[in-house]
């Protein structure tokens, strides 16, 4: 396998660092699992590497060890993606600093003739279908963009047979969807309670979150019987 | 603004929005899911074999209101027995996954009440004695010491009743368990397991009546917002609790799903539930027809004059409001909402008798708010 580069956000690496089974009696999460695969390389820039610090949600110690991943600008400087693509807003501290960096990490690798390169982020507003940074995305198609979820995909998909077997993929994919949609239900329960939003908006945004947390279940448990199937075969 | 008996009507038939204990129960279009439960009801008795039955649809479909129509309507629906009990509980599924079974245990005794599982088991004491009663738990697999303690649930001893109580809600110490002769907590989810399953198998083990236990839990799609450990621990709970019982016992299974097939149900439920699934009852999407139906039987049960078919509504204007509704919101509570409105739209503004006319214009007058 040639190397590949997985350039994640800090979005990302706490939905995969956020729980974690047993491995060799050691508590492993997805990202330690990701930091096992050999060919593949983590990569952020330095505002995500910040940004992760910054979390209290993250063990300090383990927050330090990001900064090894931080990406050093080989091609152009960043201030010149900055200039040319972001309007500089990077520069000006504008929203989503982090997501726009780790672009120009992306197509800085692409320049350096580093040819597979995932974009990992779960900043759904940011890099999702209807992202505000997605025609910017489209605009250079250089690069796999991935979820979490993706990462439990291929996770399975390369190390079934070791220590990510079915089951494990299964459950990472139910713990993602837990993570992610109960902070969501907790959310809409919060403004409901403060009356923030009204009962009739209450059930309808709650409606729309379930079925989604629903479809996430549904799709990616599909997709790993997919793969279980051409392992099988 | 015109009274609803100027309207021909009693009441408001589609007041109901979302099913409560003081709501009016009335059934309405539904029939092969009314006909599918009450089958599932008869079956209950015909035979003893446990049945694990899996209601699914869309929100507002209809499946809360269905365990709430057999549990307050059980004993009008099924008056020809005398000899028969039906006992209905309801429960939700616990929207916290940490210790799901031992909340949906405490919300069971808590909806069926403490006091009548007591009276009940004080009773059959009396009547078979305790030796008995041991007898039948253990042949359930029961542990020794929770029969003792499930038995101890129907002491006459005040002090005895205090602690159990206790014990069963979890705040009972070790030295007060002790005093009435047990010396194991209830702590995880299988404790809780077998403890609910001993309770249902006392209960339904009456021998003067026959007895069948119907446990409602709704709202399962919740369980989408478990971690994996807690998913499977719960599920599992279910499934131990249906194996345990294995007779005269019904678990009716609520599962809000909008869309999706048998394969969905199955990825979303788990394979725990699922295996043990005997069939399911699809609350499927409403067609304009099945929403006339509906409309129908609940205005004619709230009429005053039932001798013209829909009034004070034509039946062509219900047809155009039905249709307003995308396919997607053709659902009972749906309904009800638009119904609603519309019905309160023509008491504000004189109307007698509900046309296509007054749909039009209650409908401009949402589209000008």
């Amino acid at each position: 396998m040639s190397n590949i580069y997985c350039v994640i956000d800090a979005c990302s690496y706490i939905y995969l660092n956020q729980f974690t089974f047993t491995l060799n009696e050691k508590d492993t999460s997805l990202y330690d699992l990701l930091k096992k695969v050999k060919s593949l390389t983590i990569k952020h820039s330095r505002t995500i590497a910040d940004e992760i610090k910054r979390n209290k949600a993250i063990d300090k110690r383990e927050a330090l060890k990001i900064d090894n991943h931080v990406y050093h600008f080989v091609k152009l400087p960043l201030e010149h993606y900055d200039k040319s693509i972001f309007s500089n807003s990077i520069a000006l501290k504008a929203g989503d600093r982090g997501e726009k960096e780790n672009i120009a990490v992306a197509l800085d690798l692409f320049l350096d003739r580093k040819f597979s390169i995932i974009y990992l982020s779960d900043d759904k507003k940011a890099t999702g279908e209807t992202g505000h940074l997605r025609e910017i995305m489209f605009a250079f198609p250089y690069y796999q963009i991935w979820s979490s979820f993706e990462v439990v995909l291929f996770l399975y998909f390369s190390f079934s047979r070791k220590f990510f077997d079915y089951t494990r993929a299964l459950d990472s994919i139910q713990d993602l969807v837990s993570f992610v949609f109960k902070a969501k239900q907790l959310d809409l329960v919060t403004k409901r309670d403060s009356k923030e939003i009204s009962m009739d908006e209450f059930s309808s945004r709650i409606q729309k979150v379930r079925e989604e947390a629903q479809n996430y279940k549904v799709k990616y448990s599909n997709r790993i019987d997919l793969i279980r199937n051409l392992i099988a075969a | 603004m015109k009274t609803l008996q100027e309207l021909n009507l009693n009441k408001n038939p589609f007041e109901m929005l979302t099913p409560s204990p003081n709501g009016n129960f009335v059934w309405a279009g539904m029939k092969v899911q009314k006909a599918k439960i009450t089958n599932a009801y008869e079956q209950a008795f015909q035979m003893n074999s446990r049945q694990l039955i899996l209601n699914w649809g869309p929100v507002g479909g209809g499946k809360t209101f269905a365990a709430y129509y057999f549990k307050f309507k059980s004993k009008e629906l099924f008056p020809k027995a005398p000899n028969r009990e039906v006992i209905n509980v309801y429960v939700r599924t616990p929207k916290d996954g940490g210790n799901a079974f031992t909340q949906l245990f405490r919300d069971f005794i808590d909806s069926y009440s403490m006091t009548k599982i007591r009276e009940s088991i004080k009773e059959m004491l009396g009547r078979l004695g305790k030796e008995e009663l041991e007898r039948t738990l253990r042949a359930s697999n029961i542990s020794e010491e929770f029969t003792k303690a499930i038995i101890k649930l129907g002491d006459d001893d005040e002090q005895t009743q205090r602690i159990i109580t206790s014990y069963v809600y979890g705040t009972a110490t070790a030295a007060e368990i002790k005093k009435i002769g047990l010396f194991r907590q209830l702590k995880a989810e299988p404790d809780f397991v077998k403890f609910l399953a001993g309770i249902i198998i006392l209960l339904t083990a009456e021998t003067t009546k026959e007895t069948r236990l119907f446990f409602w839990i709704d709202e399962m799609e919740d369980m989408v917002y478990y971690n994996s450990k807690q998913f499977k621990q719960f599920s599992q709970s279910i499934r131990d609790l249906v194996d345990t019982i294995n007779e005269k016992f019904t678990l009716f299974l609520n599962f809000t799903l909008s869309e999706g097939e048998d394969d969905t149900v199955k990825t979303l439920l788990g394979e725990a539930l699922w295996s043990r699934k005997n069939y399911d009852i699809r609350f499927k999407d409403f067609k304009v027809s099945d929403g006339i139906e509906y409309c129908k039987d609940l205005i004619h049960y709230f009429q005053i004059d039932n001798s013209v078919e829909f009034f004070p509504f034509e039946l062509s204007a219900i047809e155009v409001l039905l249709k307003t509704l995308p396919t997607a919101l053709l659902t009972p509570r749906e309904i009800n909402k638009k119904m609603n409105a519309l019905l309160m739209y023509a008491r504000e503004n004189d109307k007698t008798q509900i046309s296509t006319q007054v749909v039009s214009n209650f409908e401009s007058s949402i589209l000008s708010e």
